[in-house]
């Protein structure tokens, strides 16, 4: 439950006020004229970071609610089987930072990754578990990110190939 | 079936032959033991995707969505299964390093 509830408030407070942080940080710096009525480019820029942000705060609500349900709908012996279990949840911050990767690999690459970390906790203990769940999301950051940066440079030089 | 031939490196080969050996079984983390355990070769979750990816491209393996399970936080597993162009690769690499193997001096070295 303590879990539950250190989420609930960086999902529903700290989140929040970092998002309006970064917008009024990013709307006074391409704000063209600070005296002024706001430009064109003031609210697009303003909706850009608003729209890069807006997919992570629907997946990270998304979650919070399937956890909510999932209390929910478990039977007391589930409950307190998924209170003592409830350390064995993988680092808030690398699970966070997984919802960065490309939507087709999110869920399964998560999965996986939750999958095993529970294994490695039963075998290794927390620490370690936390130690090698880190280092794979280091990895795929570097396997599948790279792939789609490579991907998406090599194929734009490959259309302008075509034209010139 | 078209002519096209793939060549595969090291980690896609291990791959496609763990998910041939686990059949309907293979999803990442299956496939992700098979690798370390049968094959002793240490790799990440990250790696095995972006192989996974990489061959799904290619047409050596498909894929499907399978049911979401409490241990994996309710997400759902991601199949994969070889196809034919998929064993024709295999056979091929396995039949030019037997071919290789055959010229190798017997020493080991030259």
């Amino acid at each position: 439950m303590r879990k539950l509830s250190t989420r609930a408030i960086l999902l529903v407070f700290v989140q929040p006020i970092v998002l309006v942080l970064a917008f009024s940080l990013l709307y006074r710096l391409f704000q063209l004229d600070p005296k002024g009525h706001p430009s064109f480019l003031d609210y697009l820029s303003s909706l850009t970071v608003m729209a890069m942000c807006f997919p992570f705060m629907v997946w990270n609500l998304k979650e919070l609610a399937r956890t909510f349900a999932k209390k929910r709908c478990a039977s007391s012996a589930q409950r307190a089987s998924a209170m003592d279990n409830g350390d064995q949840h993988p680092p808030g911050l690398a699970e966070y930072l997984l919802s960065f990767l490309p939507t087709m690999q999110r869920d399964p690459v998560m999965g996986d990754l939750e999958e095993l970390y529970r294994f490695k906790y039963i075998q290794q203990g927390r620490t370690e578990a936390r130690r090698w769940y880190c280092r794979q999301v280091a990895l795929a950051f570097g396997s599948l990110l790279g792939r789609l940066i490579n991907r998406s440079v090599f194929g734009w030089l490959a259309r302008l190939a075509r034209y010139m | 079936m078209s002519d096209k031939r793939h060549f595969l490196n090291e980690l896609d080969e291990l791959t496609l032959l763990a998910i041939a050996r686990l059949g309907n079984q293979a999803y990442g983390v299956s496939i992700f033991e098979t690798l370390e355990r049968v094959a002793e070769r240490p790799t990440s979750i990250g790696a095995i995707y972006a192989t996974l990816e990489r061959l799904e491209e290619k047409g050596l393996v498909t894929s499907w969505q399978g049911e979401a399970t409490p241990e994996r936080g309710g997400r759902a597993k991601r199949y994969f299964k070889v196809e034919g162009p998929g064993m024709q690769a295999l056979d091929d690499a396995e039949r030019a390093r037997k071919l290789l193997g055959v010229m190798r001096p017997a020493g080991g070295v030259l």
